[in-house]
């Protein structure tokens, strides 16, 4: 059964050239432009792995993650934070928070795609 | 018959002793008739019955013997009883001759009077006695009286003189008695013989007993006399009474058992024949008054003594000629010389300092001519040792009955000391006010008990009040005081005060006369009495110029020190702009170049599992992602050259809907999902302006209206103009900004406090402004929270 990826960036041309790869590497994507819309579909579906941005308006990934470990459900949930944001400041603080990984923008494809291939089946 | 109806018939040429007889029977109880001589009384008896006749015997005419005679030869008359009463008794033939001429009874006088009466009274009740035979005539007696006469009648003579010596005598007693009485005298007398004292009626007095109840003795006076002296008069007496010689002795006498008097006793001895001791005499005087007075001026004598022996003055008594007749000790102790020395050796002028001496002689000739009473005089003297001593001398003359001067009385003070204390506090006073002047401070003494402030020149010379216009009280004072200053000054005096300290300092504004403040600094000494403060001593110094000084150099510095500040904040913001910047500027870049990456690994990974329709859409993405880092760095670089001021405008005639191009471009990069609401009421075909600024303005107004406003869906912008300016007004209905956020809404690299999660760079507003500037216009802002921004831009039309 394909697992199941939730993909969260406010940025709507990349969270299409995010989501699309993923898709067609076999993973069932579901696509957030925002963490209150990743929220949402987070209450229907627990994915296997979330790929959130950090800096969005609203609410932030910071945000989206502590909520998502709040939740007994969504404990196991794997977290990779892809943002543009420094690594040097940001990677301690959401690993904190109970990020999985940090994977800075912008990467290759094959980076994405690798890291993810690694989390869920390696 | 009774003796009242007795007549007696009394005859006596000497009509003293006739009145004398008289009283004498009347007292006995007889009438009694008189006759002046044998005549006389040879009338009254022819004429009266007389029952006895009491004749004396000198008389003129006929005498006491040829009355008697006369009697008994008459025949009615020769049984009356005759007695003869006289005082001229020379032998005892008188009696004899007396009888022979018929008298009855032969008295001498003086007898006492009883004796007289009762004599009378015998004869009167026996007259059977009286059977007289005739006398014979006394012819005889005649011659014989005759040849007498000139003797009896001097031994009568003599007789008067003794009754009248002793009437004296009697008169002198009393007069005696009386000034005993006066002097508190008494007489008294001890007969050794007999061992019997006499006492004056004053002896008693003074001894205070009662003369009828004691019999005087010795031992009765020793009695009286003090406990304390009865030693030495009982041994007064015994020596007397051994060496019998005159004596005298002072004692106290206690009378009534508690009163003291003191007596002075004086005494003599009389000696019979033999030097043996008969009797001895003397007084006693009550002295107790003089003595008391005696005892007031000794005693303030030594008094006198004693302070002329005690007082720190010396005493000198000198004569008219200069000698010394009197010299204390303190004297010596002042000049040196001994009372010997000075009495012998020295002329009291030699005492002086030669130029003080001219002056001192004045004096001295002042006083002896009566021209002063007393002076009192400083002067330089020399000691023994020849050293030169500073004195005071108060000198006075005393003068005898004549108003002579006798001698000059001086009470000298050594008054070295005090002169060199005198020089130095003058020396003192004379520096401070030098000092006074010279510091041209305004010098203050608060005398707190009594509320009393001494001010010097200063109060005049730095704050123009003249003394007239000083009142010498802490009201005065407290009122000049700036009243800003006032009570921060009293708590500060109050707090010194409470620690006892002895110093006090503080600042404060003073008022002046002229209405100014004057600055002061206030330095002042605090004097403490049993720990309560009681006198302050101080110094007002006159800082304005330094303080207004020193006020402008605060103020420079705090100037300085904002104006740094604020230049610091500025550099410090810029950096944190910067860094911000950099972080933002990087994120910026990298999200386009994420889609970049991404769309190109997809089409290289993929290329041979998707179709050419999803290569293009990835290579368009491709492409609108790098013309967004363009648009970036285009932004980047206008900031750059804007702020170094390379930025050139280069004005052309553009065409004027030139304006909704530009907006409809902008609308284009955006999302999309906002609507462009465009009006136009300027009906200008052309204007005079820079394209690539108007861009940059459009541009970024309208891309940050639908950046900040994700929920709305629509933005706005109006194009005006008037006569002289366009008006582009772009609004949008989005979060708005924050009222605190305004004054750096237009500087580099700032951004909101409210757009987190709104991706920019924090320039555009930023290059908006200068792009404006750059046309000569303006730019204003009214936003208001969650409501939505409107930006106005107003351009001048005529741009040239």
């Amino acid at each position: 059964m394909a697992k199941t990826i939730l993909v969260v960036d406010d940025t709507e041309a990349l969270l299409a050239n995010i989501a699309h790869p993923l898709q067609l590497e076999g993973y069932n994507v579901l696509k957030a432009s925002s963490a209150k819309v990743a929220l949402g579909l987070l209450s229907e579906t627990t994915p296997d792995l979330i790929i959130t941005d950090l800096m969005m308006r609203d609410m932030t990934g910071f945000d989206l993650i502590e909520a998502v470990r709040k939740r007994p459900e969504w404990r196991n949930v794997t977290i990779v934070v892809y943002s543009a944001m420094p690594a040097q400041e940001n990677e301690k603080k959401v690993m904190a928070l109970g990020a999985d990984l940090y994977l800075k923008k912008p990467s290759t494809l094959e980076a994405l795609v690798n890291t993810v291939n690694m989390l869920l089946h390696g | 018959m009774t003796m009242n109806d007795c007549v007696i018939l009394v005859v006596d040429d000497n009509l003293r002793l006739l009145k004398l007889s008289k009283e004498i029977f009347e007292i006995g109880g007889f009438n009694v008739m008189t006759a002046e001589d044998g005549e006389q009384a040879l009338e009254i008896l022819a004429e009266h019955k007389v029952d006895l006749v009491v004749t004396d015997i000198l008389m003129p005419n006929i005498d006491g013997y040829l009355l008697c005679y006369k009697i008994r030869t008459d025949k009615k008359l020769k049984d009356i009883p005759i007695i003869i009463y006289t005082a001229t008794y020379t032998s005892a033939s008188d009696e004899a001759l007396a009888m022979e001429a018929g008298a009855d009874r032969f008295i001498r006088k003086p007898v006492p009077m009883d004796e007289l009466i009762s004599e009378a009274t015998r004869l009167l009740q026996n007259p059977a006695e009286n059977k007289h035979k005739i006398p014979a005539p006394p012819i005889s007696s005649e011659l014989k009286r005759q040849y007498n006469e000139g003797l009896v009648a001097k031994l009568e003579n003599k007789n008067i003189q003794l009754v009248e010596t002793k009437a004296k005598l009697e008169y002198s007693e009393s007069m005696l008695k009386e000034a005993q009485r006066i002097a508190h005298l008494g007489g008294w007398e001890i007969n050794i013989t007999m061992n019997h004292s006499i006492w004056s009626e004053e002896v008693f007095s003074i001894l205070g007993m009662d003369m009828t109840s004691v019999v005087p003795s010795v031992e009765l006076f020793l009695a009286a006399v003090h406990p304390n002296d009865k030693q030495l008069v009982t041994r007064k007496i015994k020596i007397a009474s051994m060496a019998l010689k005159e004596s005298e002795f002072e004692c106290r006498l206690i009378r009534h058992g508690k009163e003291i008097r003191y007596c002075y006793c004086k005494y003599r001895f009389e000696f019979d024949d033999d030097h043996n001791p008969v009797r001895a005499y003397g007084i006693i005087q009550d002295t107790t008054e003089k003595k008391l007075v005696e005892e007031a001026f000794r005693e303030a004598h030594e008094r006198l003594l004693f302070h002329i022996e005690n007082t720190p003055l010396a005493f000198i008594e000198w004569d008219g000629q200069r000698k010394i007749t009197a010299w204390s000790k303190q004297a010596k102790d002042i000049f040196g010389w001994t009372e010997h020395e000075a009495k012998e050796l020295l002329n009291g002028f030699d005492l002086f300092y030669k130029e003080d001496l001219p002056a001192m002689k004045e004096v001295v000739n002042q006083l002896q001519t009566g021209q002063l009473r007393g002076n009192r005089i400083q002067s330089r003297n020399y000691t023994k040792q020849g050293k030169i001593i500073w004195c005071e001398w108060f000198n006075s003359a005393l003068t005898n009955e004549e108003s002579k001067v006798v001698t000059i009385m001086s009470l000298v003070q050594d008054i070295t000391e005090r002169k060199a204390m005198e020089e130095i506090l003058i020396e003192y006073n004379h520096r401070y006010e030098i000092l006074s002047k010279a510091t041209n401070d305004a010098i203050w003494d608060w005398d707190i008990i009594h509320d009393f402030v001494v001010w010097n020149h200063g109060i005049e010379t730095i704050f123009g009040y003249n003394f007239r216009q000083i009142a010498s009280s802490r009201k005065w004072w407290n009122e000049k005081m700036h009243p800003e200053d006032f009570p921060r000054v009293m708590r500060e005096i109050d707090q010194a005060f409470e620690r006892k300290s002895s110093n006090w300092v503080s600042e404060y504004r003073y008022l002046s006369a002229d209405g100014t403040y004057k600055h002061v600094l206030d330095r002042a000494y605090i004097i403490y009495q049993e720990n309560v403060p009681v006198r302050v001593i101080g110094a007002m110094q006159d800082i304005t110029e330094v303080a207004e000084y020193r006020q402008g150099l605060e103020r420079m510095v705090e100037k300085r020190t904002q104006e740094l500040n604020q230049a610091l904040n500025k550099e410090k913001e810029l950096v944190e702009m910067k860094s911000r910047f950099v972080s933002i500027a990087s994120h910026e870049f990298r999200t386009p170049l994420s889609t970049i990456s991404l769309a190109s690994g997809f089409i290289r990974r993929y290329k041979d599992k998707v179709g050419a329709a999803e290569i293009d859409t990835k290579l368009d993405d491709i492409e609108k992602q790098v013309h967004n880092m363009m648009y970036l760095l285009d932004d980047v670089l206008t900031v750059g050259r804007t702020e170094s001021g390379k930025l050139q405008v280069t004005l052309a005639e553009l065409k004027f809907d030139l304006l909704e191009k530009l907006a409809n471009e902008a609308m284009n990069s955006t999302s999309g999902k906002h609507k462009l609401i465009f009006s136009n009421s300027c009906h200008l075909t052309s204007m005079i302006s820079d394209e690539k600024f108007l861009r940059n303005i459009v541009t970024n107004l309208i891309s940050n209206a639908v950046k900040f406003s994700p929920d709305a869906t629509e933005v706005m912008m109006r194009v005006t103009c008037d006569h002289k300016d366009l008006f582009i007004i772009v609004k949008d209905y989005g979060i708005g900004i924050p009222p605190e956020d305004i004054k750096n809404l237009f500087t580099s690299f700032s951004r909101g406090s409210n757009v987190s999660g709104i991706s920019g760079t924090g320039l555009g507003l930023s290059i908006t402004k200068k792009a404006v500037e750059l046309l000569k216009g303006t730019i204003d802002v009214v936003s208001s929270l969650g409501n939505g921004t409107e930006f106005t831009v107003t351009l001048p039309l005529n741009n040239g």
